[in-house]
């Protein structure tokens, strides 16, 4: 293993992400929305300090096409 | 579009055009019955009638309608009672409902639109399938839904033994 591996992993194991933040999910005409706000921090856990911060903000929509159900309903 | 009057007369029709001849039949039948089983007893009760007329005859009429009536409520209420059972049974069985069409499912602001311009009921003759009546029933319905929401509140990844 090289020494870049043991940085690499030493990084990994001792930081974490921590998320806060929302997202609204609902009906539109035609589909499904969905918006929100993400904020994403990057904590080292050894030192218990904050070492980045950052916010991604969510916008998105998927199409629905119509449905149609036939109904053969039949005694 | 066939509204609920023309639903109701065109299954009428059918049940009258179906049924109304056996009912006919069997009202002349015991019609026939109650005339055969009856004109040699009243012909019979004329002449004793006759024969005692000035005896009190008033009670002996009432007497013998009486039991005229019971006697011949008696014997054909049996068949009336099959003929009912069986016509409310072949009634039954010759028809046959189905609910037939589709339904349009559309995603709108804040719901769910139902709707169908072509759903309704039908019946059928249950042997040939042939379509008596049918009733359309229009749907359009809307199913709210308030929006949903995630909070993600400290929620944290990590990472442990990694390997490389």
């Amino acid at each position: 293993m090289s020494i870049i591996d043991d940085l690499v992993k030493a990084l990994l194991e001792r930081n974490e992400i921590i998320l806060n933040g929302g997202i609204t999910i609902g009906l539109v005409n035609g589909g499904v929305k969905m918006k929100g706000e993400i904020s994403s921090a990057i904590r080292d856990r050894q030192k218990n300090k904050i070492t980045a911060t950052m916010v991604v903000p969510l916008s998105a929509q998927v199409g629905v096409g119509e449905l149609v159900i036939p109904l053969r309903v039949q005694r | 579009m066939s509204d609920i009057n023309e639903f109701v007369k065109k299954l009428g029709d059918d049940i009258g055009t179906t049924f109304a001849p056996r009912v006919e039949q069997q009202v002349v039948q015991t019609g026939n019955q109650i005339a055969d089983r009856a004109a040699p007893q009243v012909q019979a009760f004329v002449d004793q009638l006759v024969k005692e007329i000035a005896a009190a005859t008033t009670p002996k009429v009432r007497d013998f309608s009486n039991k005229l009536v019971k006697d011949i409520f008696t014997q054909q209420s049996a068949p009336l009672r099959d003929f009912i059972i069986k016509m409310v049974q072949d009634l039954v069985g010759r028809y046959e409902p189905a609910l037939a069409g589709n339904v349009h499912t559309n995603i709108v602001d804040r719901g769910i639109q139902l709707t169908s311009n072509d759903t309704r009921v039908e019946i059928k003759e249950r042997g040939t399938g042939k379509l008596v009546a049918s009733l359309d029933l229009p749907v359009d319905v809307r199913i709210e839904f308030k929006d949903l929401f995630v909070k993600l509140d400290e929620a944290k990844l990590r990472l442990d033994n990694v390997q490389l």
